[in-house]
């Protein structure tokens, strides 16, 4: 008989991971027509916000506290750090639950919930090019408007989009964990965006909002993902307070993460016990 | 319609089937609220800066945004089933719509409804009568409502038909062409007058979705001179259907002829 | 035959003519797009198109009778499926005629889909969720059968197939053989005047089997059906067809009975005798000679086996009487190749059409 396989090393696990990243991405570049409308969609939407905004500052000219160019500044940055941000995972693990396959994924030897990641980083980093690109037409429209404030700003903003990423990620992995137990799992991936639309600062500046969704936002993490990396972006945040809203961040990361662990061990029994 | 009984059986049954899933069921409900409900945030954070958008009032932008909902929450109920015409494709299922003698437009339209669609209708009739009801709208108003919606769903559809049909031909089965009819609806809830003109005179012309909120939202609080237009919906909507199917035949040919 | 009673006379006036389907010179080909393999295939992709042309079906030309119980095989990609969907309306073909129960199909899709019916194996066409009782009234309300006709098929079809148990489960809790039997019962539930049926036994176990083919055998018999099938089990169609076709890369290679495919075919017939004692090496030339004037041919003569292999239909008999006499026989069998492998065999020639 065959010896039994020894455990994965280190570098075999990362490159397996690596591996997959690979896969990922190649499948990702195969849909260049979904990718074009996809990105045509996300723009329309934002058309939408934007157009809106836009008569709000036709109408009441300088009177709010934000500048129509901060305005636009803001909301290209806001656009293209959550295209950077967007996550298919969902509807892909969704998909396999539903079809049966989910049992394929978990027999393979990699941790289910780092593999998804590697996943998600392969659509971030695809995504990412993409916002990229509009961030340098952005650049070349708004002019210094859309510069970060300072090299600090800048450094600042690189460590909060990485705790945003993961943060992104780990909602989204613990909002997965529904899939297990409703047919469609369309629900929950919408009710998910449906918040992060709301709360995650993407339309406007939290500090525009009325006072109480404000408070309700500062209860969640969405607001991590967009609001504050912009905050730091744009220098409205500097010194200890920058430190402080990181330190924020990497808490709501940390603790997302753990707690999609667990619910994934949950979700699990419950497969088990259904036999898949 | 001379087969209308078939439509309607096949309705019937596939919406019974669908009731028998509790948890989707309650969930879809809550999720197409809070979609709803997220949009009413932006509206709020707006009105939080400014009191209207080009004269017309909070209360009257709900009233849009409710026409909009429920037209959308009718359009799921009734004729969700587009939006799996992409899969079929990919997957070579689309053939099954062609085994039977039927028109396969219709057919294909009301035979998987969507129950989340509730929420949407739910939501949007509480919006609708909050609004007509704080602006002490007289009993026509009201009335009038249903008719709205049904021609908006009819509308609606027939756009997304349409897109379906043109990225079958043109570009391929992405389920992506769909999202531009269903985003453009999200523009449709605002006052059409906040927006440059083309893309004021293009929702109401070349994706008429203004003709079920905007025209009607125009007469019902009367803000312009020819808000008559709002009686031209139901015409709209037929003339919308009639084109979809016929647009559908002629995507469904290319199908036919590449097998793709 | 005529006098079909599933196909709606109201719809489809009868045609003065015994044949269900004309085939001329159909062809079909597809564009198909190149990928190159790796990431940076992927890349290429978002760039530029290659795309190669496929021949799915090449100048097909054959006619079914009325009534005709017809199979139509051939390997995967020969153009099985594809003949089908461009017979049934589904796909248009890039050439040729096709007129089926007088209709030109993708023309006349929806008056001939009330008049035929349609399985497709491989993806069950029920497109509900919905139980398969209220799948079946619903094709009855759809078809506009009457009342005696479903009646009749349902009876059948629920005796012969065994969906007693299946018909309050939504058709996606089915498994592929449960949905498959029901798919055919759906198909012919309005007793068409043709039966398109694609691989109707994939995937079931042998029991399952036999009683589907006993199911369409007694449908196709109690209304005239013409049956076309296309299947990978060849039981299939010695069990329902009479006539076969064998298509090969979109080229039809055969088309004639089962029985002429056999005699054109498995020309080699074999008479294998067994002898009480060892044979002698010194027979062989001598009896070798014997059978050649009988019209067989000896392929071995050693210890026990005689082996002689005949083409002509009518030599059996002598050449048995030849080896009666000559030999001490124990044993002798007389052995026909079986359909399985002579098809088999052709798949197998590498250069059998050509391109």
């Amino acid at each position: 008989m065959r010896p039994l396989a020894p455990p994965l090393t280190l570098s075999e696990n990362i490159l397996g991971y690596l591996s997959f990243l690979n896969r990922a991405l190649k499948a990702n570049f195969a849909y260049k027509a979904s990718t074009v409308l996809g990105l045509f969609t996300a723009a329309l939407t934002y058309g939408i916000t934007v157009l809106v905004w836009n008569h709000v500052y036709d109408q009441k000219g300088s009177s709010l506290n934000v500048t129509r160019q901060e305005m636009f500044a803001y909301l290209a940055m806001a656009f293209c750090l959550n295209y950077a941000l967007t996550i298919n995972i969902d509807q892909r693990v969704g998909q396999r639950i539903r079809l049966g396959l989910i049992a394929t994924d978990l027999l393979k030897p990699l941790d289910f919930q780092m593999t998804q990641a590697f996943q998600a980083l392969s659509d971030c980093i695809f995504n990412g090019f993409i916002a990229l690109g509009i961030m340098a037409v952005a650049f070349s429209a708004l002019g210094r408007q859309a510069f970060p404030k300072s090299p600090e700003a800048f450094g600042f903003f690189l460590a909060s989009f990485f705790l945003a990423f993961i943060i992104q990620y780990s909602i989204v992995f613990f909002f997965i964990q529904g899939a297990f137990y409703t047919y469609s799992g369309y629900g929950i991936f919408a009710s998910r965006i449906a918040v992060h639309h709301t709360l995650s600062g993407l339309q406007a500046p939290l500090t525009l909002y009325p006072p109480i969704l404000r408070s309700i936002g500062a209860w969640l993490p969405f607001q991590h993902v967009v609001f504050t990396p912009i905050t730091l972006y744009t220098g409205r945040a500097e010194g200890a307070q920058a430190w402080h809203l990181l330190g924020e961040q990497a808490l709501w990361a940390a603790g997302f993460y753990l707690l999609g662990n667990l619910v994934m061990r949950k979700a699990l029994k419950q497969l088990e016990i259904q036999g898949g | 319609m001379k087969n209308f009984d078939i439509y309607w059986a096949t309705f019937k049954a596939s919406l019974q089937a669908k009731l028998e899933y509790k948890l989707d069921f309650a969930l879809g409900l809550l999720t197409s609220s809070m979609l709803q409900l997220a949009a009413l945030g932006f509206l709020w954070v707006i009105f939080h800066q400014t009191s209207n958008l080009q004269g017309w009032t909070q209360a009257e932008v709900i009233f849009l945004f409710g026409l909009t909902a429920m037209s959308l929450g009718a359009s799921e109920l009734f004729f969700n089933h587009i939006w799996m015409v992409p899969y079929y494709i990919v997957m070579g299922d689309l053939d099954r719509l062609l085994v039977y003698p039927v028109r396969s437009l219709p057919f294909l339209l009301i035979s998987r409804p969507e129950l989340h669609s509730f929420g949407n209708l739910l939501t949007g009739l509480a919006l609708t009568a909050g609004s007509l009801w704080t602006l002490h709208m007289p009993w026509q108003d009201w009335v009038l409502v249903p008719v709205w919606v049904l021609c908006g769903s009819v509308i609606y559809t027939s756009a997304l038909v349409v897109f379906c049909s043109f990225s079958f031909k043109f570009v391929g089965p992405y389920g992506y062409t769909l999202m531009i009819p269903h985003t453009l609806l999200q523009a449709s809830r605002y006052p059409l007058s906040i927006y440059p003109a083309w893309v004021h005179y293009g929702l109401l012309f070349l994706v008429p979705y203004g003709v079920f909120n905007y025209l009607p939202g125009n007469w019902v609080f009367g803000k312009m001179l020819f808000s008559a237009g709002a009686f031209l919906t139901p015409l709209v909507a037929v003339v919308c259907a009639a084109v979809a199917e016929r647009v559908w035949n002629w995507g469904l040919k290319h199908y036919q002829s590449t097998g793709s | 035959m005529l006098t079909v009673p599933g196909g709606l006379p109201k719809m489809l006036p009868l045609y003065p003519m015994n044949s269900a389907l004309q085939v001329q010179n159909l062809s079909k080909s597809y564009k198909r797009r190149i990928r190159q393999p790796g990431l940076a295939g992927a890349v290429k992709a978002l760039f530029s198109t290659q795309e190669q042309e496929l021949h799915a079906v090449r100048d097909l030309s054959f006619t079914l009778q009325r009534g005709e119980r017809v199979g139509l095989i051939g390997e995967n990609g020969a153009g099985k499926s594809t003949t089908l969907k461009m017979l049934t309306g589904i796909l248009v073909p890039t050439g040729g005629k096709v007129e089926v129960l007088g209709r030109v199909p993708w023309r006349e899709r929806r008056q001939l889909a009330l008049n035929i019916g349609v399985v497709f194996g491989q993806r069950p066409q029920l497109l509900w969720d919905i139980p398969v009782q209220e799948t079946f009234e619903l094709l009855k309300t759809m078809y506009r059968i009457p009342p005696d006709i479903y009646g009749l098929v349902y009876k059948e079809a629920v005796r012969r197939l065994g969906l007693e148990p299946l018909l309050a489960t939504p058709v996606r809790h089915l498994s592929l053989g449960q949905r498959m039997r029901c798919d055919l019962a759906a198909a012919v539930l309005h007793a068409p005047a043709i039966a398109f049926l694609d691989e109707p036994t994939i995937g079931l176990d042998l029991s399952v089997k036999e009683q589907v083919r006993e199911f369409i055998a007694h449908i196709q018999e109690k209304f005239g059906i013409t049956l076309l099938i296309t299947t990978h089990d060849l039981k299939d169609i010695t069990e329902t067809c009479d006539r076969l076709l064998l298509l090969d890369k979109g080229r039809l290679l055969f088309d004639g009975s089962i029985k002429a495919f056999e005699q054109k075919y498995a020309s080699d017939r074999r008479i294998v005798a067994e002898t009480h004692r060892p044979l002698d090496s010194s027979v062989a030339g001598p009896l070798s000679v014997e059978v050649a004037k009988k019209g067989g041919k000896l392929i071995e003569a050693e210890g026990h086996r005689v082996v002689v292999e005949y083409h002509e239909e009518g030599a059996a008999p002598n050449l048995i009487q030849l080896l009666l006499q000559q030999l001490q026989v124990v044993d002798i069998n007389l052995e026909k190749t079986d359909i399985e492998t002579i098809v088999t065999r052709i798949y197998r020639q590498p250069d059998r059409a050509g391109d």
